[in-house]
């Protein structure tokens, strides 16, 4: 009979290892009935796929009618994009990830821009404003996108700790500071010159560093802990 | 006195008891109130055999015999004449969710595995108490079937005789009318730290062990055995505790153990009639050697353990569901606020569980047929092992349940008793 040469207990005659603190039995293997089956009676999992192609559905109604009502009271003039569009963007952002077996957040995100962008767009051709979508909206599009993927990829492979995650996170937001000012600045007098984001750059940075240097600390860390805890 | 019930005047539907009426309400996909016992034979399974003795058997048992049904305000149980449960091969994860429509609506599902009959039971059908009849009288039926004489005697039905109808009464209806309501206060219990299994996972750890030898360590601390036990589970949270911090909040630790509330009032139910007990300790008062916990839980025990403490206790909870503007909630609404209930207060004052079922007797005639008996506890929704004690001659089993992958309040609890001399046997379903 196997006994657990750390615990003590003594095991059944199937076990490969105890179970309590998973030292291996070292026994030869008899072929003894397992005390349980294999088989596990599985948890019956909504079918978010079934539920996402419902949801689908009830979003499909509105943008029909609409473009129904378009057609026939306002021929001429599609204001139907505007419902289009944010339909598409609404189904990226929380039905889109109802499909997905696996948490894949870069597609999610690049497909969140794409419609995104493509609703600016449709705005932008209705409006004839192709000259903002193309100084203002696409540049802020696509850095938004570009640094949630840095983001991203970093967390997800780096794995930093949560004050480092937030000092990333507060870069880019200075960095999207400067586009967003930049592009306006441009749209507006054709010239770059950047002034809050610097406000903002600047009080962010002090932060940035206190939090990188925090990070490094684990005695200062928990000397704050212990004196700030709430 | 018997008072069978005439066909005629069988009722074919019934309330929920008191104690019934939360586990509907906190019912998901994930996480059903289920607990199981089981019987281990000397000889394999006939599961032809036990199909037709489970057919007999729950025609005996008029409240196991029922389907779960959606009312406008409450849940009821209604006959489920015209279906028959059916038995199949054991599964690797006892008190899996149940769902209304399983098994041909009945709450309770019954197994077949080797030498082993398992009865899953949704708790709302019946206590430990209800269901070690419903299992007792299914195997004697089974081995009668087999062609052996077993008598009627020992808490075993004759499934020949008409169902008394004091069999499937609420108790608690009947028992509980104490002008004073509610029990102390009990403050936020400490809730482990923990890794969780998968949704499909329940970690099962056995310990089989001497009744006499757990008896004889019991009597040498002056106590009876649940209270033995439930003070080394409690030791065994506390040397938990202590690796987390003694003194971080919350500092009590609290174990629950089910009171029979037959052995109190007068009752022959096959229904819920128990009532739970809070013991504890509060680590704010400093360290606590395993004897001083031990003391606390029997002070406590012995404080609380009597008629009329417990049925101010039980008409608390019996009060609530009388109220009128609860009465009219419609049934979504009280499912979703009982659900919200259930795993923020329900599971607040306590850090642990602890049920026994005690010694399971048997008439002679059986005993030759039976190696032992087995209770689990389905997994708390909180992430902590529960222990399901129970007997039969000098085979003390004791059943950890959980949803977590450590193991350090088992091994504590298993080496403790090894450090005592008694031997201990594991089995378990992981891997």
């Amino acid at each position: 009979m196997p006994y657990c040469v750390k615990c003590g207990v003594e095991l059944d005659k199937s076990a490969k290892k105890c179970v309590l603190c998973n030292t291996e039995v070292m026994i030869e293997q008899q072929d003894e009935i397992p005390p349980y089956p294999k088989e596990k009676s599985e948890v019956s999992q909504l079918n978010t796929g079934y539920f996402a192609m419902l949801l689908s559905v009830i979003l499909i109604i509105p943008n029909v009618a609409c473009l129904v009502i378009n057609l026939i009271y306002s021929p001429g003039i599609y204001w139907m994009y505007y419902v289009f569009g944010g339909s598409l963007v609404l189904w990226m952002i929380f039905i889109f990830p109802m499909t997905l077996k696996k948490k894949r957040p870069l597609i999610h995100v690049f497909l969140i821009f794409l419609s995104a962008t493509l609703y600016l767009l449709l705005i932008a051709l209705a409006l004839s404003g192709m000259r903002w979508f193309l100084t203002i909206a696409l540049p802020v599009c696509i850095t938004v996108m570009l640094l949630l993927f840095i983001i991203i990829f970093i967390v997800n492979r780096k794995k930093p700790g949560k004050l480092k995650t937030t000092s990333i996170s507060l870069i880019t937001v200075i960095v999207l500071c400067l586009v967003v000012e930049g592009t306006v600045d441009y749209f507006v007098n054709a010239t770059i010159q950047f002034s809050w984001s610097y406000i903002v750059a600047a009080s962010i940075v002090p932060v940035i560093i206190a939090l990188v240097l925090l990070s490094g600390n684990k005695k200062l860390q928990n000397e704050l802990i212990k004196k700030l805890h709430i | 006195m018997l008072r069978p019930v005439e066909e005629k005047k069988q009722k074919n539907w019934f309330k929920l008891d008191n104690a019934a009426k939360i586990y509907p309400a906190a019912n998901t996909k994930r996480w059903s109130g289920m607990f199981r016992l089981s019987v281990t034979l000397k000889e394999k399974v006939d599961s032809f055999i036990l199909q037709e003795a489970l057919a007999t058997t729950i025609k005996r048992f008029p409240s196991f015999n029922i389907r779960m049904r959606r009312g406008l305000f409450w849940y009821y149980f209604e006959t489920n004449a015209r279906k028959r449960p059916t038995v199949r091969p054991d599964i690797n994860n006892p008190c899996a969710p149940i769902s209304w429509q399983d098994n041909n609506g009945f709450l309770l599902r019954v197994f077949y595995y080797d030498k082993r009959i398992a009865i899953d039971y949704f708790h709302s059908l019946t206590d430990g108490t209800g269901a070690m009849v419903f299992l007792k009288t299914l195997v004697a039926q089974y081995l009668k079937l087999k062609g052996y004489e077993i008598p009627a005697k020992e808490g075993i039905l004759d499934v020949d005789e008409q169902p008394d109808i004091e069999e499937f009464e609420d108790s608690f209806a009947k028992y509980a009318d104490s002008k004073q309501r509610g029990r102390a206060k009990e403050p936020k219990a400490y809730h482990m730290k923990s890794t969780k299994l998968n949704d499909n996972d329940i970690s099962i750890i056995t310990g089989i062990t001497s009744l006499e030898k757990i008896k004889q360590l019991a009597k040498k601390n002056n106590s009876t055995i649940t209270e033995f036990l439930s003070a080394l589970l409690l030791y065994s949270f506390y040397k938990q505790k202590e690796k987390e911090g003694l003194y971080t909040k919350p500092t009590r630790i609290a174990v629950s153990i089910p009171v029979n509330l037959r052995n109190y009032f007068k009752s022959n139910t096959k229904r819920n009639f128990s009532l739970f007990l809070n013991p504890g300790i509060d680590t704010i008062l400093g360290e606590y050697t395993f004897e001083e916990m031990l003391r606390q839980i029997q002070y406590f025990m012995k404080a609380n353990l009597n008629k009329k403490t417990l049925n101010a206790m039980m008409t608390q909870n019996v009060i609530i569901e009388k109220y009128i503007f609860i009465r009219v909630a419609p049934l979504f609404l009280k499912n979703f606020l009982m659900s919200i209930a259930h795993s923020t207060i329900g599971y607040r004052p306590i850090s642990t569980l602890l049920s026994n079922v005690g010694s399971v007797t048997l008439p002679c005639e059986m005993q030759e047929h039976v190696n032992r008996f087995e209770f689990i506890l389905g997994a708390a929704k909180i992430r902590t092992p529960y222990l399901a004690v129970v007997s039969y001659n000098d085979t003390l089993v004791l059943n950890f349940t959980s949803k977590i992958k450590e193991t350090d309040i088992e091994r504590f609890f298993f080496t403790y008793l090894i450090k005592q001399g008694i031997p201990v046997k594991i089995e378990s379903n992981r891997e």
